[in-house]
């Protein structure tokens, strides 16, 4: 009656132990920015700035000047060149920013488009001044319509925030080519 | 006491089935040209092999591998081949050469990245060795083990390479 008695003890804290292990949320859960979502064309306040989606525009190609020589870069899928405005609040910082599309995939900055003119990756916002940089993705179409700009802090987006911005509606259809221009 | 080391040997035998199961094969899968191999972040496609003579007087040979990649991840990638980079492993004559220089074919640049959902055409380059008879060559594919939650904090990580697939095959263009 004992043995019982201790096998039913046994069971049921094995029991409970499996309950907690598969209601307890994980580490990857756990670790997360503080995400706040944004409507189309308003201003989102992040911790230690606050952004807008100011501008979205597609493209086929891209073309700009790094270092005195020309690049022009194409794509099999489409390049996203959204447009930011972001005030920081605390101290000079910069940004970080992510597409996320439509199927929930994160497409980082294209690093063919590092250093364009007034591009995101390069630029410095100060309190108390509003500035415009832009970011440009590459992406599958299909991940534009549904998908979102997910902006955060350059260095670490864990335990601080991240905007979610809905995209305001793309000007026009796809271009053929982009020229960013100093 | 039957009943302790049943649980017991149930526990064992479950422990080596696990690990059976992630131990890496004894006899590699060989893969012909044309042919995808899963690399744990990017599926790789090898399409050609080919011996480059030199362009200048002093410069070495260059073998060129044409390859396709595809982002199997759900973000963008810096680190195709992992971290440390596991790029193909080429061996001839049972020596492993340097690392190759992995070059997106549509800029003529480095790649820097590759997105979801987009494949890219890549040219892995290797700098022949000098002492080098053309001749067939080996390649080794690696596969970085992705693990959801891992035994440390349960966090989704990026574990160990082991090898995935080869690949024997001799350069086009070689006399």
């Amino acid at each position: 009656m004992i043995r019982g008695g201790s096998i039913a003890i046994v069971l049921a804290g094995a029991a409970l132990l499996g309950a907690m292990m598969q209601i307890a949320p994980d580490y990857n859960s756990t670790v997360q920015p503080f995400r706040s979502h944004v409507a189309a064309g308003g201003t989102g306040e992040a911790r230690s700035f606050r952004a807008r989606f100011a501008g979205a525009r597609l493209a086929d190609r891209i073309a700009f000047s790094r270092f005195g020589t020309e690049f022009v870069h194409d794509t099999d899928g489409v390049f996203l060149i959204a447009e930011i405005e972001v005030e920081a609040t605390i101290v000079s910082q910069r940004i970080d920013a992510s597409w996320q599309g439509a199927s929930g995939r994160r497409y980082a900055l294209s690093r063919r488009a590092q250093d364009i003119p007034r591009g995101l990756d390069s630029h410095w916002f100060q309190p108390g001044l509003t500035g415009r940089a832009i970011a440009v993705f590459e992406l599958p179409p299909d991940e534009v319509a549904g998908g979102e700009l997910v902006v955060n802090n350059s260095f670490t987006a864990v335990f601080d925030s991240a905007l979610h911005l809905a995209p305001p509606e793309p000007a026009g259809g796809s271009q053929s080519i982009i020229l960013f221009e100093p | 006491m039957a009943a302790s080391i049943g649980v017991a040997a149930a526990v064992l035998l479950g422990l080596w089935l696990k690990v059976e199961e992630v131990r890496a094969p004894q006899e590699l899968p060989r893969i012909v040209p044309g042919e995808p191999v899963d690399l744990g972040r990017v599926e790789l496609t090898p399409l050609s092999l080919s011996l480059v003579p030199p362009g200048q007087e002093g410069e070495p040979a260059r073998l060129l591998m044409r390859a396709r990649l595809l982002n199997l991840t759900g973000e963008s990638q810096i680190a195709v081949f992992g971290f440390p980079p596991h790029p193909p492993e080429l061996a001839a004559g049972g020596a492993a050469w340097p690392e190759p220089e992995v070059i997106l074919d549509r800029d003529g640049a480095p790649l820097a990245q590759l997105h979801p959902r987009l494949a890219e055409r890549v040219t892995l380059v290797w700098q022949v060795p000098p002492d080098w008879r053309p001749g067939p060559v080996s390649l080794t594919f690696h596969r970085q083990i992705f693990k959801l939650k891992d035994n440390l904090y349960g966090k989704s990580s990026w574990l160990l390479f082991q090898p995935a697939a080869r690949m024997s095959v001799v350069p086009e263009g070689a006399p």
